[in-house]
């Protein structure tokens, strides 16, 4: 078996994953930004008493709502990243810690619950060993399905305990 | 108006079992670390965390109304996850402005949880909280305890760094 050295780990670099689908649903997105506190009419939609069904067709996603649609779905794909010879680059993914996340929505669209679902494809940026950990850092871009939008360009990093790749 | 250096302080919580179970169905992230204790404990946590994406959403939802006041948008936003937040914690999010390129602000966002130790009143203690209950303050954490007097009586808190984050809106 090869070596999982530094310059093993550098041919997944570039390597692109997905896509994940999400489904987008109204009454997800106002409960999101109830759960985080923010009732902002612009995304949240207020139960009244006796409503049957709440019109949630005029807010937009929550821009902490990518956490959602992205790293969940998206880090689980990782597991599926092999190398030429079918071998896993993460052996277990309960030795992923998640580090940091950065959201990008400039000149991105809002998502809506119009737009029904979002596909997220994901791309390895950087793959590095140190302290005997491997260090990784995701692309995610999250569109519709033809790709005429774009909801939001996410950078995900985080690192593989020994025992995880 | 806004300027280098404007500072805004917002609280969140204290954070509940319960706000962490409806991020937990809101967001689809149901692992058990966040709401069964059991579990938690059975991995070493002692105790179920809050969600990172929690704090950072309380953080979202301010970055967003400090946009909305200034008629902008929020275009960036993200943070480093630095340590975690117990049920019983408050959240205190500063958000500063840290510079004003053209059009766009950039801006820092410091996130520390608060949790409550204990409360003493005359000497005597009146309420003692699951964080000092549950060991959660560690050995390193020691010298992050504070007092404060509040009008219940005299607090003693661990205040401790959980989200560095940064953001940027357009004016």
């Amino acid at each position: 078996m090869t070596e999982r050295n530094e310059e093993y780990f550098k041919q997944f670099i570039g390597y692109e994953f997905g896509p994940d689908k999400y489904r987008v649903k109204g009454k997800n997105l106002s409960a999101y930004s109830a759960a985080i506190g923010d009732k902002n009419p612009k995304f949240y939609v207020e139960k009244t008493e006796g409503e049957e069904k709440p019109d949630y067709s005029n807010i937009v996603a929550h821009p902490a709502y990518a956490a959602t649609y992205t790293i969940p779905g998206l880090l689980m794909q990782l597991t599926e990243v092999k190398d030429k010879d079918g071998n896993k680059l993460v052996k277990n993914i309960g030795k992923l810690l998640h580090t940091s996340q950065e959201y990008d929505y400039d000149g991105c669209d809002p998502l809506t619950p119009a737009d029904k679902k979002v596909y997220t494809v994901g791309k390895i940026v950087n793959l590095f060993l140190k302290k005997d950990k491997l260090w990784v850092e995701l692309l995610f871009t999250s569109t519709n399905a033809d790709k005429t939008k774009t909801f939001c360009r996410t950078t995900v990093k985080g690192l593989l305990r020994k025992g995880g790749f | 108006m806004v300027e280098v250096g404007t500072h805004i302080l917002k609280t969140d919580g204290p954070v509940t079992r319960e706000m962490i179970k409806k991020y937990a169905s809101a967001s689809g992230d149901r692992n058990p670390i966040h709401i069964n204790d059991e579990f938690a404990e059975k991995v070493g946590l002692n105790g179920v965390i809050a969600h990172g994406m929690l704090s950072f959403g309380f953080g979202a939802h301010h970055l967003n109304d400090f946009a909305e006041e200034l008629n902008g948008q929020l275009i960036n936003l993200g943070c480093e996850m630095r340590g975690m937040v117990r049920p019983g914690d408050t959240i205190l999010t500063h958000i500063t402005v840290k510079a004003i390129n053209d059009n766009i602000l950039e801006i820092e966002m410091i996130q520390n949880s608060k949790m409550p130790l204990k409360l003493e009143k005359a000497g005597e203690r009146i309420e003692t909280y699951e964080g000092l209950e549950r060991g959660w303050v560690s050995e390193k954490e020691q010298d992050l305890i504070k007092t404060e007097e509040t009008e219940n009586g005299t607090l003693t808190y661990r205040e401790a760094l959980v989200n560095k984050g940064w953001a940027k809106i357009r004016i």
